[in-house]
């Protein structure tokens, strides 16, 4: 599989960085606490595989909120935290904001909410410094990655996706962890890069780096 | 008496807001639209004098929505609230001459300039 170059890469990491502190610092608004994140890295993989991944590292059942995107390059953006922390961190969110509730349907909402700020915060600092639009599709929220467990926890049917891909497509993949370590809450956002649509994205990387080395 | 219509999908963005801005200002009438197909049809009803509508909602982007807003009620007072912070957005936007973008998540500062229009 074609590889971007080291230079292309390390820029894609700095932006994704950048991003994604854009993204913590909304957490930190949203649920009044502390944000950490850990360094991006990087890997190219197939949509398929990157599942897998966030299965092996989150470990368990995997709670995903994603964003489809296109323009320059085509793609989705995911916050994948493990299940058992959705309706707690959901709670966290309300709590933060004076609100006490336990219905179902606002705690979901609360979560896809939380997750599409922080989604679009990330991406829209990328379009930003790239000088790119990415046409962004509403958020999408998949309680459970088993499919025989789907919607568990929120009762709504309306949000069984099957989160299955063609294998042939392949792709970059940009990972960083937010933790909220007050409350011991983790996620995972990821990035994820058609590279078959990677070439005009790489020539936006190539005039980005000019830009800041020139 | 000021009117005003929120339209956002998200039921938990729309509480939010409501409740934000009535802290805020009481005597305000804030109706809520979860859906933005019906949010013209509010608008028809009665005279609203703020709208604040969500960008990215299913059916309808919130862009195309203030535009149908700024071309049927041209009085009413438009902000785009949003958590893409895209330029391309913003200048989309401004074109058709909000009065504000209100960046989500929306904190005290965002909610008192809302509050004082």
């Amino acid at each position: 599989m074609a590889e971007l170059d080291p230079l292309t890469e390390d820029a894609l990491m700095e932006l994704f960085n950048i991003g994604v502190s854009r993204a913590a610092t909304s957490l930190s608004s949203l649920a009044k606490r502390e944000v950490s994140i850990t360094p991006p890295n990087i890997k190219y993989l197939s949509r398929n595989e990157m599942i897998d991944y966030a299965i092996e590292h989150i470990g368990g059942e995997v709670t995903a909120m994603g964003i489809e995107f296109e323009g320059n390059v085509d793609g989705h953006i995911q916050l994948l935290l493990a299940r058992q922390q959705a309706l707690p961190i959901s709670k966290l969110m309300l709590m933060a904001q004076g609100l006490e509730i336990n219905d179902k349907s606002i705690l979901r909402e609360s979560l896809l909410e939380t997750s599409n700020i922080l989604l679009n915060a990330c991406l829209g600092s990328l379009a930003n410094s790239l000088k790119v639009r990415f046409e962004t599709q509403v958020p999408k929220l998949i309680p459970s990655i088993k499919k025989q467990d789907i919607a568990h926890d929120f009762d709504d049917d309306d949000f069984c996706l099957d989160w299955q891909f063609s294998e042939i497509s392949l792709g970059v993949l940009l990972q960083m962890d937010l933790s909220i370590q007050i409350d011991d809450f983790n996620a995972k956002m990821m990035i994820y890069l058609e590279l078959p649509s990677t070439t005009v994205f790489e020539e936006r990387l190539s005039a980005f780096v000019k830009r800041l080395t020139s | 008496m000021t009117k005003v219509l929120i339209v956002d999908d998200s039921k938990f963005s729309l509480l939010l807001l409501k409740e934000g801005l009535q802290k805020r200002q009481p005597e305000w009438h804030i109706t809520e639209c979860q859906d933005p197909t019906k949010a013209m049809g509010i608008l028809a009803q009665a005279p609203y004098q703020l709208a604040i509508v969500d960008f990215n909602m299913p059916g309808i982007n919130g862009i195309n929505l203030l535009r149908e807003m700024r071309q049927k009620h041209a009085d009413l007072k438009l902000i785009l609230c949003t958590a893409n912070v895209q330029e391309s957005i913003k200048h989309e936007a401004r074109a058709l001459g909000v009065v504000g973008i209100a960046y989500k998540p929306l904190n005290d500062e965002i909610l008192d300039r809302i509050a004082s229009l």
